[in-house]
């Protein structure tokens, strides 16, 4: 750094934490998360739901229903297996405006969120009156498009279709790699007998691994991952109120956002810790 | 390399070549990925060409859009120029450095957030879309620039024929694809026949030109955010500050800070027991001491660095982080109203590092000490281990 270097402006930073603040991600390059206004004119909203303790958010964006951008009959469709996949996992919306008579279709984008974990502190920052105000971000969603609605579907078409077939011709789940798996090894041990010279030998293969599946064999990892997605299962889910960047409560939130007090707060911790907490760790 | 079919075809389409020209390493050291069109882009009228520029289409990696946008790129330049270096699509493919362009022009849409649904024809929906009320400044320059060079190309329009404009589809409609976002050539009416050589320039260029603009915009960005009264607090930005953030405290003297209660608004979000998440320490208790003041203040050097200069000697240095491509909401969760009430855009990413000499001194400093001086060190021979 040359000693020349002179400042130029000098910003006083304020530091606030009274709301829970999240950043959210959404796989959108060049347009702002919108209902279409085809969706708007028809009284459709953003919605959004959350699971508070499995920390999942969902936020459903109503679609484009025209009939030049919208294909109907794969709406109803898709509606009808979305319906089906909401009953399911028990998480059907109840009332929908007279929908018992109507069919349902697909009139909505629902992007599901997943938690990313934080590197470092994550800290928001607004400048404001000439003063950059920050505040600490708790937790970072990613979102994407959940189509489980789609599952619901193949496997219909997948029991219509294959129902004699096997399970040797159906695509199970991939072997568990903490299950011992001897069919394979016992192939090869033939193959390499047949190598050398002309033996009969005779393999018999016993699979210790059903389709069920073993609990009892399931690590502890593996339980505790199903035990996880179970739970979130279970929970039923908690409706938001949507409130877009123009709304009143947006602005009453970000009111709320800014430092007001401009006291001097006291620093106890030193640059050091920044080397020595890590250390720690 | 030329331009035409034949030599083109003597290079791979879809991936970089295994040896590694500098041209094709940024800065980071990924691979740049390069894709040159089978033909070259030709001033095209309507119509006619659009059965020869379709080939040239496949060499397009849209992820399924690849037909509009192999045109796009062949009409809507406007004029013959050697042929475009189309840069893998999709949110990443921009690659740290030019991101920040794509930002920016996303920002300058949601300055309008809904256009006025009033308007019901399919052709002139998304048309609200575009006109924004505060365009971006580089923006603009750009859009003029383009909007006079395209003036020129378009003949008049036969019957039944409508003029696209390929750069301009994603505003003809809610729905419309979006268009590649066109690099910046600096040298755009060159119609040198060596391409080879101009393309490796360009891509030398286009790097140090997006690290400039990467300090410029930063430099910028904190002026603007300044100055601009009318834009006042619309700039969301992320700093990433190092773990663990220094811990603040109202002063000593004032003690209402433990009487206070702490207000639902500031409980973080509560975890379930057993899952297991990197977290700061800050959300994991739900005893968040509630904190407004002042902690420091962020000094801005002509040479185009910022310094955060907080309490008790700590200095940080703020850099541009890498920008993402994609939109990123800054949220309130009110899990007592149940409310999800969206603060805004964020505009830019920042990343805050110690600054080094300032923390190696303080290193030095806590090291000394803390040292215990043994009586009678001084003739004692210091086995240094560090």
């Amino acid at each position: 750094m040359n000693e020349q270097d002179e400042i130029i402006n000098r910003m006083p930073i304020r530091l606030s934490n009274r709301l829970s603040l999240q950043i959210h991600q959404f796989p959108l390059l060049s347009r702002p998360l919108q209902a279409p206004p085809s969706a708007e004119a028809s009284g459709k909203r953003i919605t959004a739901r959350i699971k508070p303790q499995s920390r999942v958010l969902e936020i459903h964006v109503p679609a484009d229903t025209r009939t030049e951008v919208y294909n109907s009959e794969r709406g109803h469709e898709f509606g009808k297996g979305q319906l089906d996949d909401d009953r399911e996992k028990n998480q059907e919306r109840k009332g929908g405006k007279g929908r018992e008579g109507e069919e349902p279709r697909l009139a909505e984008i629902r992007l599901r969120s997943e938690e990313i974990p934080h590197r470092g502190v994550q800290m928001l920052g607004i400048v404001h009156e000439n003063e950059l105000h920050l505040h600490p971000i708790s937790a970072t969603h990613q979102f994407r498009p959940t189509l489980t609605y789609l599952d619901i579907l193949s496997r219909k078409s997948k029991r219509r279709g294959g129902d004699d077939s096997d399970s040797d011709s159906d695509d199970g789940p991939p072997p568990d790699p903490d299950e011992p798996v001897p069919v394979t090894a016992a192939k090869k041990k033939e193959k390499k007998a047949t190598a050398g010279d002309a033996k009969e030998v005779q393999v018999s293969a016993r699979r210790t691994d059903d389709k069920a599946g073993n609990l009892s064999q399931l690590s502890n990892a593996r339980k505790e991952m199903l035990a996880i997605i179970r739970a979130e299962q279970d929970e039923s889910w908690q409706d938001l109120q949507f409130c877009g960047m123009t709304t009143e409560e947006a602005g009453h939130s970000l009111d709320q956002f800014f430092s007001y007090r401009s006291e001097e707060l006291h620093c106890s911790t030193d640059v050091t810790t920044f080397l020595t907490a890590a250390q720690k760790a | 390399m030329s331009e035409t079919t034949s030599g083109s075809g003597s290079k791979p389409k879809a991936i970089s070549s295994l040896a590694k020209r500098p041209s094709e390493v940024t800065r980071q050291g990924t691979q740049k990925l390069k894709f040159v069109p089978t033909l070259p882009a030709r001033r095209s009228k309507d119509a006619e060409p659009v059965p020869d520029t379709i080939p040239a289409s496949s060499n397009d990696r849209g992820r399924g859009r690849g037909r509009g946008r192999g045109e796009g790129s062949g009409r809507g330049r406007g004029g013959p120029r050697p042929p475009v270096e189309m840069v893998a699509s999709g949110p990443f493919a921009l690659g740290p450095a030019m991101a920040g362009t794509s930002s920016s022009r996303r920002f300058a849409q949601a300055a309008t957030p809904i256009p006025a649904p009033s308007k019901t024809k399919a052709s002139s929906l998304g048309a609200g879309l575009s006109q924004t009320a505060a365009p971006k400044i580089k923006r603009e320059e750009h859009k003029l620039e383009k909007d006079e060079q395209d003036e020129e190309i378009y003949s008049d329009a036969d019957e039944g024929v409508e003029i696209i404009d390929m750069e301009n589809v994603g505003q003809m409609d809610w729905m419309a694809p979006d268009s590649i976002i066109k690099e910046k050539t600096k040298r755009p009416k060159k119609e040198d026949p060596d391409a080879t050589v101009n393309i490796a320039n360009a891509l030398d260029g286009d790097e140090d030109e997006a690290d400039e603009k990467d300090l410029e915009t930063m430099f910028d960005d904190f002026n603007k955010m300044n100055y601009d009264a009318d834009n006042d607090s619309q700039y969301l930005c992320l700093f990433q500050f190092p773990s663990p953030f220094p811990t603040f405290s109202a002063q000593l003297s004032d003690t209402m800070q433990t009487d206070v209660p702490v207000t639902p608004g500031s409980k973080k979000v509560t975890f379930a027991p057993d899952v297991k998440l990197e977290t700061e320490d800050l959300s994991s208790t739900s005893e968040v001491k509630e904190l407004d003041g002042l902690i420091g203040h962020l000094e801005v050097y002509r040479s185009g660095a910022r310094k955060i200069r907080l309490g008790n000697g700590i200095v940080l240095d703020v850099s541009p982080a890498s920008q993402p491509s994609f939109l990123e909401h800054a949220v309130h969760l009110d899990m007592k109203e149940n409310k999800l009430a969206i603060l805004g855009e964020l505009f830019r990413h920042y990343l805050v590092a110690p600054d080094i000499d300032a923390l190696l001194n303080a290193m030095d400093a806590l090291d000394s000490g803390s040292q215990t001086v043994l009586a009678g060190e001084e003739n004692l021979i210091r086995m240094d281990i560090t």
